[in-house]
């Protein structure tokens, strides 16, 4: 491996047809943190036992933060709501590749203020945080019914 | 051209690489070497569907998502199974 990227890209579709869809990031670049790397590795190279399952599980927050490699969980994270953290519905690589992609539409079932970030984890609660970003933008309110598509596709060569 | 930064997109196999969306779904789509494997929920009944060798699914260069959307066996048997039966009768 001589590289990693992570990509978070993110769309609110409104329940309300008569407002437009809403871009928060589209392959925003962001952070493996010092954590994640720790755990490819464990999981890859060192590991004597069987390792943890992937991290498939996307967090969202409402919090403004300013990731960083030494971030281990993700500030604010929701948990309420229909978008608490969830285990991806759909976690695909392509074969003879270095992309995979791990993607979830979480549906609202009531009020947010804007969410403005996410983070993958390793597990259902607390975990190894691999991976955490900002949105380019964040949502806005949301309202019950509203949904985000949260899309993360990992690159590694 | 939607295009990423950092590492992008990188297939060994073609020793091809590159930074933009439509490229890698051109050089990907209908590549029998690039088939798909993972899971996601079916569409119908919402249990996991484990996959291999699926083929190439594109990536929306707006919104990053690959949109594999399948149902398991048991449900697309029985929607074969309407079918079949509309068109006996």
């Amino acid at each position: 491996m001589n590289g990693q990227d992570g990509y978070l890209s993110a769309i609110v579709i409104y329940a309300d047809k008569r407002k437009k869809n809403k871009i928060l990031a589209t392959f925003k670049h962001q952070l493996l943190t010092d954590a994640g790397k720790d755990w490819m590795h464990q999981q890859v190279y060192t590991n004597t036992a069987a390792g943890t399952r992937g991290a498939g599980f996307i967090a969202s927050t409402e919090s403004s933060i300013t990731p960083a490699v030494g971030n281990t969980t993700l500030t604010g994270e929701i948990s309420t709501n229909g978008l608490a953290r969830a285990d991806a519905t759909t976690k695909t690589h392509t074969a003879a590749s270095n992309s995979s992609t791990v993607e979830h539409t979480f549906t609202a079932s009531g009020a947010f203020t804007s969410v403005l970030a996410s983070a993958l984890f390793n597990a259902s609660s607390a975990g190894t945080m691999p991976h955490i970003a900002n949105f380019a933008t964040g949502s806005g309110t949301l309202a019950t019914n509203d949904t985000l598509k949260i899309t993360w596709t990992l690159n590694l060569s | 051209m939607a295009m990423i930064e950092g590492g992008g997109f990188r297939c060994d196999a073609h020793e091809f690489k590159t930074n933009e969306i439509e490229e890698w779904n051109t050089h990907c789509f209908g590549n029998p070497e690039h088939t798909e494997s993972g899971s996601t929920v079916c569409t119908s009944c919402g249990v996991i569907v484990v996959f291999t060798g699926l083929p190439y699914h594109k990536i929306d260069p707006i919104t990053g998502s690959k949109n594999i959307s399948l149902k398991c066996e048991e449900c697309e048997s029985r929607t074969m199974g309407t079918v079949k039966r509309t068109v006996v009768q």
